[in-house]
């Protein structure tokens, strides 16, 4: 079967890449194809979170971040790490990784060695949308966009497209939690010429648990929080256990803040999804709205997988813009420039035109 | 034979006879005599003992010192101008129309008087002059003199300030020689206002108008009055007694005799300057010609002027927005929401600036939406899409009811589909009418 690290294929030992449209690892001389299972290297699970102790009268967001396992003899063999110089990012690749831009800052990275301290992932998204996807899911972002600068439509510089594996941290967990609504009712009548309006106040209480499974946070700092939550929702139903064939042909990023550090925004995400699940359970009133909310979480792990992503980066008027999508749903994002005069011409232009309306209804008021 | 007086038809035939005839003759003499004298000495006696009677209150509305006070005023006016002030107050014209009966009555008076007759049977005032008396009564003359019996609220205030009004005008007067007695017909002065009702078209009660203002208004509602056939009447009060000043305004429309036809047809502008209060009211044809939402929008036009007490401005505008409106309910168009009586040139400036207030909102909220297109990188709310289907599990529900507030707006109802609503006064007769401040 030759060097699983290396993958060739095993009927003309030409280079074995992943390949997303098909999910199969497909040999670039012979067109063989092979099931990722065929090249299946075992991995261990990551560790159950403990039980946290709920309190409802105060917040408790205690995670579980131990996740990921540790690489197998030999799985880190055909791994390299490359630097770069410029902005100090570090990718995984493997040793025949065509890629040689940065994927944050597009200036050259050299390889710096074989990868080792790492975590092993414990599953991965394979991609499924590929390169030419990701070049047509840019062009049809730049569309409809009537602020948008023509320049930029018709002369974008698309630097190059790099489908990378992001590392993210997969949160699950089950909470307690307890919260207490303000809700109002407000009638209205009429007796004669007084209208009368009567809110009656109440306080409501719901308390329950809610489970959340494989909320993900990246692990590097060189990616954007807010461009990476921009790309979800991911499914992890897709995902599978972690084999590095599937970086063949991808780099990964390297995680640099571990599960521990990444918590971040999580906390305020999982009391806003109770409160919204809870409050659809408060129903008869005019009006509701949170008053206070208590969370415990208890019973949550945490998982670390690898997400497809694909970068595109662009240069335009001297500025650089970072552009992503989903290497499993095809969701693009990334900010456009705005074209000023173009909204002070619309602006000028609606204007313009309510006053001419307002002039003719002016006109026709004054005759009738 | 004996003869003597006693046995004339005796048979002394010829010197009795004689005798007889005599004694006749003498009988007759002396019974002519003392008739004479018992005329001469009727005749003198009514006139040396009561002067003519120029006060008759034949319908008790004055008490007898006022009647005797009056007398003593009139027969002053008399003796320093010679021009005699007559003044009736009588429900009794046993058919006779006002002046008729005047011209009867001016026969037992000198060919120098002023009659003023209070007919409290059709409730007309009536006044007419003779011989000297005629180049007093011009048609200014008349109104002041009418105004200042009609003006007090009593019936002796009034007569008094018409016998001052009346000193007045004889103290300025050249009087010359008249040759006819002078008849105040409808030529001169409206009839209305002494025909048909007890108060002028204009009743200044407290005295927020010069007199030249007051003249001025009124002449502009007798006209408009008389020709549209159709009462436009304007009342300033100092204050009321009846509960409200819609009460009031209809109590003062309708025990005054205002109102042509047998509707009483007109409309009524009454205010109340102590409260400060104001109503406006049609009546008989005035309901159709002044519904609800025309008489706000006539408020509307008139209430600025009334609130910086320019009352000859908002009285004038008045009377002309009625003459219009009049002219439209009887063209079968009258004012109300479908067809609205000013051209607000006003409110149509405010279309405009408000379209563009509205165009300039809008043109905002488009180029938001076409900025957000733009920006598609943000952090994620909530992970809804990250919930375990079935995980929610409801433990603890409690509703507690916690307080209630109640509130009262004062709004009272517009009605959008015009017209008029009616109401009665205590006289029973429908108005329709709108109340305000001012």
């Amino acid at each position: 079967m030759g060097n699983v690290m290396e993958y060739e294929c095993p009927k003309c030992g030409g280079t074995l890449e992943f390949h997303s449209s098909i999910q199969k690892l497909k040999c670039s001389f012979c067109d063989a194809e092979y099931e990722m299972e065929e090249m299946q290297v075992p991995n261990e699970a990551g560790q159950q979170g403990q039980n946290m102790q709920t309190n409802m009268q105060a917040d408790s967001f205690q995670w579980n971040t131990d996740a990921g396992s540790q690489w197998q003899k030999g799985e880190q063999d055909g791994i390299r790490v490359y630097s770069c110089q410029s902005c100090g990012g570090e990718i995984v690749g493997d040793a025949t990784m065509a890629s040689t831009k940065c994927p944050f800052c597009d200036n050259p990275i050299v390889m710096t060695g074989q990868i080792s301290g790492d975590l092993k992932p414990d599953y991965v998204l394979p991609f499924k949308l590929d390169k030419k996807d990701a070049k047509s899911a840019f062009e049809k972002h730049l569309l409809d966009k009537k602020l948008l600068p023509k320049e930029f439509r018709d002369k974008n510089k698309i630097d190059e497209i790099k489908g990378i594996y992001v590392p993210f941290w997969l949160f699950d967990t089950e909470l307690d939690t307890a919260i207490v609504y303000n809700a109002e009712n407000v009638k209205k009548w009429r007796s004669g010429d007084y209208v009368y309006t009567k809110t009656d106040y109440f306080d409501v209480l719901r308390e329950g648990s809610i489970a959340f499974e494989n909320i993900p946070v990246d692990g590097s700092s060189k990616m954007p929080d807010d461009l990476m939550e921009s790309l979800e929702p991911f499914d992890f139903k897709e995902a599978v256990p972690f084999n590095p064939g599937y970086l063949a042909g991808y780099a990964a990023d390297r995680y640099d803040v571990d599960a521990q550090s990444s918590i971040g925004n999580i906390n305020t995400r999982v009391r806003q999804s109770a409160e919204n699940a809870f409050k659809k359970t408060v129903s008869g009133y005019s009006y509701v709205a949170v008053k206070q909310s208590f969370v415990q979480l208890k019973n949550n792990t945490v998982k670390y997988a690898l997400y497809p992503v694909w970068f595109l980066n662009v240069t335009w008027n001297g500025e650089k813009y970072t552009f992503a999508m989903n290497g499993q749903t095809g969701k693009f994002v990334g900010n456009l420039p705005i074209d000023k005069k173009a909204k002070r011409s619309m602006f000028m232009k609606w204007t313009g035109i309510f006053a001419v309306i307002g002039a003719i209804a002016t006109a026709i008021a004054m005759i009738l | 034979m004996d003869w003597h007086l006693r046995s004339n038809w005796c048979h002394c035939d010829c010197h009795c006879d004689d005798f007889i005839v005599e004694v006749s003759k003498m009988k007759k003499r002396v019974t002519s005599i003392v008739l004479v004298l018992i005329l001469v000495i009727g005749m003198t006696i009514p006139v040396m003992a009561d002067p003519m009677p120029f006060i008759l209150d034949e319908s008790d509305v004055l008490t007898d010192e006022d009647t005797v006070e009056f007398q003593s005023y009139a027969e002053n006016l008399e003796q320093n101008y010679g021009v005699q002030i007559i003044y009736i107050c009588t429900d009794l014209l046993n058919g006779l129309d006002n002046e008729t009966y005047t011209e009867q009555i001016s026969a037992i008076y000198s060919e120098d008087c002023i009659i003023l007759l209070d007919n409290q049977e059709t409730g007309t005032i009536y006044m007419q002059g003779f011989g000297k008396a005629i180049e007093l009564l011009d048609d200014e003359t008349c109104h002041v003199l009418l105004s200042a019996y009609n003006k007090n609220s009593t019936y002796s205030g009034g007569l008094q300030a018409y016998m001052e009004s009346v000193e007045e005008c004889l103290i300025n007067a050249d009087l010359g020689t008249a040759k006819e007695p002078m008849v105040i017909t409808e030529d001169k002065i409206p009839s209305a206002i002494f025909d048909e009702s007890l108060l002028p078209r204009l009743n200044d009660e407290a005295d927020i108008l010069t007199a030249q203002e007051e003249a001025k208004i009124l002449g502009i509602l007798d006209e408009i009055s008389e020709r549209q056939m159709f009462d436009v009447v304007i009342a300033v009060v100092n204050d009321f007694e009846q509960n409200n000043v819609k009460d009031a305004a209809y109590d003062y429309y309708d025990y005054n005799g205002f109102g042509y036809g047998e509707n009483n047809d007109g409309v009524c502008l009454y205010l109340s300057m102590e409260e400060r209060d104001l109503n406006i009211g049609g009546t008989g044809f005035g309901i159709v010609a002044f519904s609800d939402f025309g008489r706000e929008q006539i408020l509307e036009q008139i209430k600025p002027e009334l609130s910086k007490d320019d009352y000859y401005a908002a009285f004038l505008e008045f009377a002309q927005i009625c003459d219009d409106y009049v002219s439209e309910a009887n063209n079968g168009t009258p004012y109300d929401v479908d067809h609205k009586p000013f051209k607000d040139k006003f409110n149509s400036f405010y279309i405009f600036w408000g379209v563009l207030f509205v165009g300039i909102i809008v043109a905002f909220i488009l180029v938001k939406i076409e900025e957000r297109k733009l920006k598609s990188v943000h952090y994620a709310r909530d992970a809804q899409d990250y919930m375990r289907k079935g995980s929610m599990h409801l433990v603890n529900r409690m509703d507690c009811y916690v307080y209630s507030n109640t509130v009262s707006e004062y709004d009272p109802k517009n009605d959008d589909d015009g017209g008029s609503k009616v109401d009665s006064g205590s006289s029973g007769v429908s108005h329709s009418s709108t109340s305000s401040k001012f």
